[in-house]
């Protein structure tokens, strides 16, 4: 299952052409939706794609509102965190799905606490690819070392967090095969550095 | 006096063992060989740095530009870096692209029959 941060510069035939061809058959359409928005996407998914499309309502808030009033209107419901705040609120709150980009660069913001809360709570860890796609390569280092530490903190508590490529236009997409191996090489160089 | 021309070969227990991944670059405008091995190898550099590389045994093998197809060496323990590495890759010469790995051969013969 792929996740798309989704607006409305998106052509969905052409998106749903480029995950075909890249193997990936589930793709969950992820934004801050309003309610006209969201059910213009549910007309526009009514025509028949070479994949399935699901739909995420994306919250950049700690607004408990907001997220009622969505639960039942997408399939899933996800918490974009990147702060403390937020990383909390989103495995606190059972109703929510995802946690989306648990970590930033400079501080670490992931800490064991959340990741015994996201297990208690069935949360999902998920790690967005574009984000080591669209940072600059001397911030880069800092967020593969804070990955590393949060896929070594989520692998003590069996979480399997999941890479996806999370794309904010189609050339950021990637197979979600690929995407399982990136995990596997940011779980090794952490190894391999303190062993 | 007589020269040596060339050194012994390596005996094969000492030989690197070498895999070889076949990669796809996914974009609708053209792409040169060329340019492919210039963007790829920089993307390397940037990400392992020349020991790394070193160490990794990389080597840029080919790339055919009609399927946009290509063959990529390295040393068999860092399989995983070389699949992971190539999925940073965003544009080559300006033009963006979208990377995808398809299969892993220990042989350049059987590789080749890939692209």
């Amino acid at each position: 299952m792929d996740f798309v941060f989704y607006s409305e510069e998106f052509n969905l035939i052409e998106l749903a052409e480029t995950e075909k061809l890249l193997g990936n058959t589930e793709v969950v359409l992820c934004s801050n939706f309003s309610e006209k928005q969201l059910s213009e996407l549910k007309e526009k998914l009514n025509q028949k794609f070479p994949v399935k499309f699901l739909t995420c309502f994306l919250l950049l808030k700690n607004d408990s509102m907001q997220l009622n009033k969505f639960k039942n209107k997408t399939d899933f419901t996800a918490v974009l965190g990147g702060n403390p705040n937020l990383n909390n609120f989103a495995v606190s709150n059972k109703k929510t799905d995802f946690l989306i980009k648990p970590c930033v660069e400079g501080r670490l913001v992931f800490d064991t606490a959340i990741a015994r809360t996201a297990k208690e709570n069935n949360t999902k860890i998920i790690i967005p690819f574009s984000q080591f796609l669209n940072i600059n390569p001397s911030k880069r280092v800092s967020l593969i070392k804070n990955y590393s530490f949060c896929l070594k903190i989520t692998k003590k508590f069996k979480l399997n967090p999941e890479v996806v490529s999370f794309a904010q236009s189609v050339k950021e997409l990637r197979s979600v095969k690929n995407l399982e191996e990136f995990k596997a090489f940011l779980e090794k160089k952490y190894q391999k550095v303190f062993e | 006096m007589n020269q040596k021309k060339s050194v012994n070969p390596i005996p094969l227990s000492l030989r690197d063992k070498k895999r070889y991944l076949v990669f796809q670059l996914i974009s609708d405008e053209f792409i040169s060989e060329k340019d492919t091995a210039i963007s790829v190898k920089n993307n390397f550099l940037r990400l392992f740095g020349e020991l790394g590389l070193g160490k990794m045994n990389y080597q840029f093998i080919s790339f055919n530009e009609k399927t946009k197809k290509g063959i990529l060496k390295c040393r068999h323990t860092a399989v995983e870096d070389l699949k992971a590495g190539i999925l940073l890759l965003k544009e080559v010469n300006g033009v963006k692209v979208i990377p995808k790995t398809l299969k892993l051969s220990g042989t350049v013969k059987k590789a080749k029959t890939f692209i």
